[in-house]
């Protein structure tokens, strides 16, 4: 039907329709939260409680550090038990602060107290969204008022939401336009003070049909908002590819969208926005996907920062006999959890669990030239020749080959019919060509 | 039961000395399980073992068709020549001592190609010595799976063409000497003569078409090939707009095997999209001038191992077009 789409890309079995038609259920957890300092990027937040201090929801247990960093706010009340090294979702060590939760969410004072965002300063708008203690919930926790300050507010020509959602089994953002379209499109609004000459474009796959449905009727009396149906297809939802589908305008890896007119947000994110600013709401709960072939109940959860992957596996109805792989995040770009105790934190935005880790039992064998990676990159790159490289840490060869602009979609790895670990690779040898150039 | 208690009793003896390797065990599948923490986690189906089955697949109509009507002669050739190139890539792969897992059916798709592409009145050691020279000499001498330059079915019954049947005074017989014997559909429905499995033209597409829908193929090479191979019989060929004539080429001396069988073999054939265009115009076009001016209907082939020489050409000079265009987005 001529939809808007990118070069490259899969189409693949999603899975989405395990959680899709549920909606969303509010969570509220027992145990012990725990709260990382750093759960953004940027520099560590820095707490502002002590041992024993009692807490309310709401209150901010952690202050931004510098301008880079957000506020860290507890979702739970009780008290403070500890402020230690615990592990994260990455797998590494990070100074946390544990708060003991008495169970009754006594709420901070001024919460919920609703403000008319029409009649604020873009100062006061920014402001709040910092108090807030927002970043973005796409997946890379960028403090969300660093991004919306670029250097010149009116060269800002688009703000983009992005409703795409692409990774497999994922649903939350579906979920969201369903539920609370209307408060995401105040939200937009809102995004739109700040910038004067920016339109408002809301991007969503054609396969959300219903959330399409009803954004159109939300968006039908605004003029400077628009909704983009897409086609669906993975990797859309990648920062680039939104860009590319909205503007026709092209990104390298080493150019971030504002340096194009551009500002791309997550639904979630936008809905966070409006929460904080004309709702008062700080960020402190968000949607999560529970899905896989190794839950019994997959669906959408409202659920409580903090809160432990293992309590919101109980929380939800438990797993099915005994998965092999638990992942925060969706299949395609998630993170294999192996301790089932670390925290759900702001940039978690899925927990998936499956009974076979498929990737894993797969066994390499040669390449035999069938082009599948080719045609599946989404950056137009040639993965089989950059293996090479990435396979022999040849740094040159693999910045010669254009192997930075990898987006690690993960889309050749997935097509690769003689199991190479492309991306796995790539991922590996641009970590390190990207260390060595923050050193220097 | 006296056995199962006497293992017990040994085992309980030393328990001291088994358990630190069934720890050492369990640390290791742990760090296998532990070892791949970087997504993605999900994959497609499609494994190298899973093409080549589907390649099978897709051939086995047209090799049935041949046997039914060529009899036990035609299946006792692609027999061998199975046989054969299997057991030469068994053992290809013992002295290199490669691992090249799984096992690939890569020899399997070799062999039934190279037997549907031999002459009934083939000595019956060839098969044998054409699939050790396809696998071992051809495949294996380069590298193996997937590094190949020449489509090794294709070799093989090129060097049948050029050294054996001449020296053996085999005549390449079998071909309708006269045009008014045979008709349009004898030949499209493989009721006329030819190799066992290039008669059925009808199959042969079915097959592809199998293979296309089940995007193990791309349309590319073939539709190239055959609009190409058409073209240049039209134009140079003296058939003009002789439908007719033209579409009886295309259903002789196994056309449409090679533009769906042949010309697509991964390893062989170019990797991206316009690569794949032109080489199936380059092939199909080698294809029709070899027929004009060559000295044999047998074509195919040698178009298809000519083709294969150019493919590291195609493939640098398409690369190149791509890199281009990422440059200018830049």
């Amino acid at each position: 039907m001529g939809k808007k789409t990118f070069r490259g890309g899969i189409r693949m079995d999603d899975g989405k329709a395990l959680s899709k038609n549920k909606p969303i259920a509010v969570l509220f957890p027992k145990g012990d939260a725990v709260y990382p300092l750093s759960q953004h990027i940027g520099l560590t937040a820095k707490p502002v409680v002590e041992v024993g201090d009692k807490v309310l929801v709401g209150q901010r247990i952690a202050e931004a550090n510098g301008v880079v960093s957000a506020h860290v706010i507890s979702a739970v009340s009780g008290t403070v038990k500890a402020i230690e090294e615990r592990l994260t979702v990455s797998g590494a060590m990070c100074e946390s602060i544990v708060i003991e939760n008495d169970g009754a969410f006594d709420l901070a004072a001024g919460i919920g107290v609703k403000r008319d965002y029409t009649a604020l300063s873009k100062e006061e708008i920014r402001q709040y969204m910092k108090d807030a203690g927002i970043v973005g919930l796409g997946g890379t926790g960028f403090p969300t008022h660093v991004k919306l300050t670029p250097k010149r507010d009116d060269a800002i020509e688009y703000v983009i939401v992005n409703g795409t959602e692409c990774e497999p089994y994922l649903t939350a953002d579906d979920r969201l336009m369903r539920e609370e379209g209307k408060k995401i499109v105040e939200g937009l609004k809102i995004l739109l003070r700040l910038f004067e000459n920016a339109k408002g474009r809301i991007v969503v796959t054609e396969e959300k049909k219903e959330a399409i449905r009803g954004l159109t009727d939300l968006v039908k009396k605004e003029e400077r908002i628009e909704l983009v149906p897409v086609k669906t297809k993975y990797p859309q939802g990648a920062e680039r590819k939104v860009i590319q589908v909205v503007t026709g305008r092209k990104m390298t890896a080493s150019m971030i969208p504002v340096d194009i007119g551009c500002i791309v947000h997550n639904v979630e994110t936008v809905l966070a926005v409006y929460r904080g600013v004309a709702e008062s709401f700080p960020f402190i709960r968000r949607v999560v996907t529970v899905s896989g072939d190794g839950v019994k109940e997959p669906q959408n959860v409202l659920v409580c920062n903090g809160t432990s992957f293992e309590e919101l596996l109980e929380l939800v109805g438990g797993a099915k006999g005994e998965p092999e792989l638990y992942v925060a995040g969706g299949p395609m770009r998630g993170t294999q959890l192996t301790d089932l105790s670390v925290p759900v934190t702001k940039t978690v935005s899925a927990f998936t669990v499956f009974a076979k880790n498929m990737a894993a039992t797969m066994p390499e064998s040669p390449c035999i030239r069938c082009g599948r990676c080719i045609f599946a990159c989404p950056e137009g790159l040639v993965p089989r020749t950059l293996i090479k490289y990435a396979e022999a840490d040849h740094k040159e060869g693999f910045v010669k080959q254009n192997g930075m602009e990898c987006c690690e979609c993960g889309c050749c790895s997935y097509v690769c019919p003689a199991g190479k670990q492309l991306m796995q690779n790539f991922k590996r040898l641009r970590r390190t060509i990207l260390d060595e150039r923050r050193k220097r | 039961m006296e056995t199962e208690e006497k293992k017990e009793y040994v085992e309980g003896m030393s328990e001291t000395k088994e358990k630190p390797t069934s720890e050492e065990t369990e640390t290791v599948t742990e760090a296998k399980k532990t070892d791949i923490v970087c997504a993605p986690f999900l994959k497609n189906k499609d494994t190298t073992t899973t093409i080549m089955r589907d390649v099978v697949i897709a051939l086995l109509p047209a090799a049935l068709f041949g046997i039914y009507r060529f009899g036990f002669r035609a299946f006792l050739i692609m027999l061998l020549s199975v046989t054969s190139c299997v057991l030469t890539e068994h053992v290809c792969k013992r002295i290199r001592r490669v691992q090249e897992s799984a096992y690939e059916c890569s020899a399997v798709v070799t062999g039934l190609l190279m037997g549907m592409m031999l002459p009934l009145n083939v000595p019956y050691w060839f098969p044998i010595a054409g699939g050790v020279f396809a696998i071992g000499i051809i495949k294996q001498l380069f590298g193996g799976l997937g590094r190949n330059r020449l489509n090794p079915a294709a070799s093989a019954k090129c060097l049948f063409l050029v050294l054996v049947a001449p020296l053996m005074g085999i005549s390449m017989e079998g071909y309708p000497v006269t045009w008014s014997e045979s008709t349009l559909s004898n030949l499209f429905f493989g009721f006329s003569v030819g190799m066992a499995g290039e008669v059925s033209t009808f199959l042969l597409l079915l097959g592809g078409l199998y293979l296309v829908f089940g995007k193990v193929i791309s349309l590319h090479t073939p539709v190239a090939y055959l609009v190409s191979f058409a073209a240049v019989m039209a134009v140079f060929g003296g058939y003009g707009t002789d439908f007719n004539g033209l579409a009886m080429q295309l259903c002789i001396g196994g056309v449409v095997l090679g533009a769906f069988f042949l010309a697509t073999d991964y390893t062989t054939s170019p990797l991206i999209a316009w690569g794949k265009v032109m080489f199936g115009v380059i092939v199909g076009g080698l294809t029709a001038a070899l027929r004009i001016w060559g000295f044999t209907v047998e074509a195919v082939v040698y178009a298809v191992v000519l083709g294969n020489v150019l493919v590291p050409v195609i493939d640098i000079i398409t690369l190149i077009q791509t890199k281009k265009k990422d440059k200018r987005a830049k």
